[in-house]
């Protein structure tokens, strides 16, 4: 075994050494060294700087946390920890597979490696991973006040933690393994999982009702009162001694200083030795649910890559078409259909009609109930998701030539304009995001409370959908062109950002284009702006706010329906010229 | 040197290879042929030891696949259709990563005539990222080829070979098998079959339709005919479709 952990710590030094010196390499192209600049400002400003404790004295939680609180969030960290470790028994469904690259499986599993080395060499590299992962949690908790100890104590506690439940989630899933083997599906395993727990709580809960006290008013009076009870139950009996290991793992991540650290070090190496010794001594086959995930994992990573990943499940359907493409439709609605087929299957116009009768029956049933608080709260909900989804909306949903850029080369041999075919890819993000603003925007109109407000009469507000129904789709449409013009235009920074490995240059590339992205925006909408306030000012003089605030309403749409055609003609005619692999040459 | 009896794989109820039997001597080359979804690369795998089999016997060079997975694997080298390598190692870093793996002493001596016989010499200091698909190949290859195998499996070699490197990579199998090797080689290329394999077995829905020389497997399926093709017999074998 020694011959095979000697080479796979040759493998993980060599290529942490490659890796680091690729990524310093890269930084010559000036796309990587601009975003590793700005990268780095980015976690110096916005992470570190707000790390650093302040000079006069802890801050936040630290500063007002009281110490002597401390062994009842230790039985409440421990309780959710029993929890979390629960869920591990309760959710898989599939057998146990490791973590392998495609290329360890080829590497490793026809090689003379013994199982338990392959057990070894993924521990070896979950370390690296929890390392790092434990790092980012130091720095983040580094003002919780109840994590008294410095940061190497919190370090070491969280990786004690982490790596405990990692080794649990493999235990875990070997046992599933084996009940699966012997014929014990997942719902009866769940049963039986459930029924373990009920057994336990209702042990704890019988030994509670015989030998403490029942909760009186007084303990839910304030959350220490309530803190105090709950720990007071966690503390003592049955309760406590089911927590006893959880309790074990967390104290390092607890103490205050070296000598509390050191003496719960002993019993939470114990647990993470007993877990040690489960995983190892566990025979279960695993190779073919490893090779399954391997490929499912390198399915995913290559999809993200090419832009084509989908969240969910990742198997590919045939869908049913989204609407019927006659040979008379517009070649741009082909595009259209064919990108509303690469969506996912409920984004279809049947679909928004049923939601749209939804939100209206409901709606109706509301206001007929006398539901006042709850329509309130449904129309506030959907006017804040109104808001993100204009602002995110567009980012996310990428059936455009952010996806089909890899395939510039097939769409530049169809017969049609440029401008045809920017217009063609447009569309499909821009139809999903307006008929959802406009779900939220009907949502809104029809269970907002403004009865009390004169100036909100019904006619007000119905203008004022029928207004921000109809700017939607503008504005959306502009941040979908201003992000499909930065993929003709820059692609190898758009490519170099998407999916491939990161890094502080990919991060700082990333926060460049969200910047640009806004500036451009801003830039794009202030000829609207200009123009509907001085069309509003005029009008209303003449002929009053509600004419004004229509023109006004006219002006916006009609700047922003030239800046659009503008910058497709334009876009269309980049796209013409346009030379992937020249681009994308290193 | 490959010894397989009753060799099966179950995925649930689904049967991937049924009941399979065969045998490859020093010297042999076996092509496995069989429609899509025939088995054969979950055979390959099978008799790798990359996947555990659901039933039957696998002796590799002697040694049980079973009871002694280390001794046998030590004699084997699987070559998969798809080259996967590691991101961040360099050519000569695969190769010196196998050697360890394989426990191969003095390694540089064997990798460099490898890299030489396959092209890839001036490529040493590269990663993978920087190779052709083409290239990627030849370099699993040589990794493979490293501990000198005495019983190879490959699963598409040629997929991805420029024609000079389809002509070495023959040379290449047919002059290990001469040097004594036991080679399983599963191939859609009837034509590469027909010039490097000494037998042949036919795969269908994963169970043996036919099993001998080419010779052999030409005389039961020709019906009396002279100067049958592979690919004629393949297609009388199997019923010419995938199901």
């Amino acid at each position: 075994m020694g011959t095979a952990i000697n080479a796979l710590f040759y493998l993980r030094i060599v290529s942490l050494k490659n890796l680091a010196v690729s990524r310093f390499l890269r930084l010559k192209q000036p796309k990587y060294l601009i975003g590793a600049v700005v990268g780095a400002a980015y976690i110096y400003f916005f992470v570190l700087r707000r790390m650093r404790p302040s000079p006069a004295g802890p801050a936040g939680l630290a500063a007002t946390f009281p110490i002597e609180r401390l062994p009842q969030v230790a039985a409440l960290a421990a309780l959710l920890l029993m929890v979390f470790v629960a869920l591990y028994w309760l959710w898989p469904r599939a057998r146990a597979a490791l973590a392998f690259s495609e290329a360890e499986i080829a590497f490793l599993f026809p090689a003379p490696v013994g199982r338990r080395t392959l057990i070894h060499y993924r521990w070896i590299n979950t370390q690296l991973r929890i390392l790092f992962t434990s790092l980012i949690l130091a720095l983040v908790s580094s003002r919780w006040g109840f994590l008294l100890g410095d940061a190497w104590i919190r370090i070491l506690g969280w990786w004690l933690l982490l790596s405990t439940l990692d080794l649990h989630a493999v235990g875990s899933s070997f046992v599933i393994t084996r009940l699966l083997d012997r014929g014990v599906n997942s719902l009866r395993r769940r049963m039986l999982t459930l029924a373990s727990a009920a057994v336990v709580v209702g042990t704890a809960g019988l030994w509670t009702w015989a030998s403490l006290r029942a909760p009186v008013p007084a303990d839910f009076a304030d959350p220490g009162a309530l803190m105090d009870y709950v720990a007071s139950l966690l503390s003592t009996g049955p309760l406590s001694w089911l927590l006893l290991p959880a309790h074990w793992v967390i104290r390092p991540l607890l103490a205050a200083d070296p000598r509390s650290l050191l003496i719960a070090l002993g019993p939470a190496l114990l647990v993470y030795a007993a877990h040690y010794v489960w995983v190892i001594r566990a025979e279960v086959s695993f190779e073919e649910a490893s090779i399954a995930k391997a490929e499912k994992r390198a399915a995913r990573r290559n999809a993200l890559r090419s832009g084509t990943l989908r969240f969910g499940d990742t198997e590919r359907k045939a869908q049913r078409a989204p609407f019927k493409l006659g040979r008379a439709a517009r070649p741009e609605l082909a595009f259209l259909w064919k990108n509303l087929l690469s969506s996912a299957a409920y984004l279809r116009p049947r679909t928004a009609l049923i939601a749209a009768a939804i939100i209206v029956i409901g709606s109706s049933w509301a206001a007929s109930a006398g539901l006042e608080v709850s329509r309130t709260v449904v129309a506030l909900s959907a006017m804040a998701s109104a808001a993100y989804t204009l602002v995110f909306g567009p980012m996310l949903a990428r059936q455009d030539l952010r996806r089909d850029l890899p395939n510039a080369d097939i769409l530049k041999t169809y017969p049609l304009r440029g401008w045809q075919i920017v217009l063609g890819e447009w569309l499909t993000p821009v139809v999903i995001v307006t008929v959802l603003l406009w779900l939220m925007v009907l949502t809104a109109a029809l269970n907002v409370q403004a009865d009390g407000v004169e100036r909100l009469s019904p006619a007000v507000r119905i203008a004022a959908a029928i207004g921000v129904a109809l700017l939607a789709p503008l504005v959306c449409g502009l941040m979908v062109l201003v992000m499909n013009a930065a993929v003709v235009l820059f692609p190898a920074w758009v490519q170099a950002s998407v999916g491939r490995p990161g890094g502080i240059d990919v991060l700082g590339q990333r926060i460049f284009f969200v910047a640009g992205l806004f500036f451009v925006m801003t830039v794009a909408l202030v000829p609207a702006a200009i123009g509907a306030a001085v069309t509003f000012l005029i009008v209303q003089w003449i002929a009053g706010i509600p004419v004004a605030a229509v023109c006004a309403v006219a002006m916006v749409i009609a700047i922003l329906g030239v800046e659009i055609g503008a910058g497709i003609w334009w876009l269309g005619k980049r796209f013409e010229s346009f030379d992937l692999s020249a681009e994308l040459r290193p | 040197m490959i010894e397989v009896a009753g060799l099966s794989k179950l995925y649930g109820d689904f049967a991937a290879v049924s009941d399979l039997s065969f045998t490859v001597r020093a010297g042999e080359v076996l092509g496995l042929v069989g429609p899509n979804g025939a088995g054969k690369t979950t055979t390959l795998r099978s008799v790798a030891g990359i996947i555990p089999p659901s039933a039957g016997r696998v002796q590799i060079a002697g040694r049980e696949l079973a009871t002694d997975p280390i001794g046998a694997k030590r004699a084997l080298a699987f070559f998969p259709d798809e080259p996967r390598l590691f991101d961040y190692l360099t050519v000569s870093q695969h190769l010196a990563f196998v050697a360890r793996i394989y426990d191969v002493a003095n390694h540089e001596a064997i990798a460099q005539p490898l890299l030489e016989e396959f092209e890839i010499a001036d490529k040493a200091d590269q990663l993978p990222g920087a190779l052709s698909r083409g290239m990627k190949q030849k370099l699993a290859i040589a990794c493979g080829l490293l501990h000198s195998p005495q019983v190879m499996f490959f699963d598409e070699p040629l997929t991805g070979l420029d024609p000079l490197g389809i002509r070495r990579m023959k040379a290449s199998i047919v002059r290990r098998a001469r040097a004594g090797a036991a080679i399983v080689l599963s191939s859609h290329l009837l034509h590469l079959l027909e010039e490097v394999c000494s037998h042949v077995l036919i795969l269908k829905r994963g169970t043996k339709i036919a099993d001998g020389t080419i010779a052999e497997v030409s005389a039961q399926f020709s019906n009396g005919e002279a100067g049958v093709s592979l690919e004629e017999i393949f297609i009388r074998a199997t019923g010419g479709s995938e199901h």
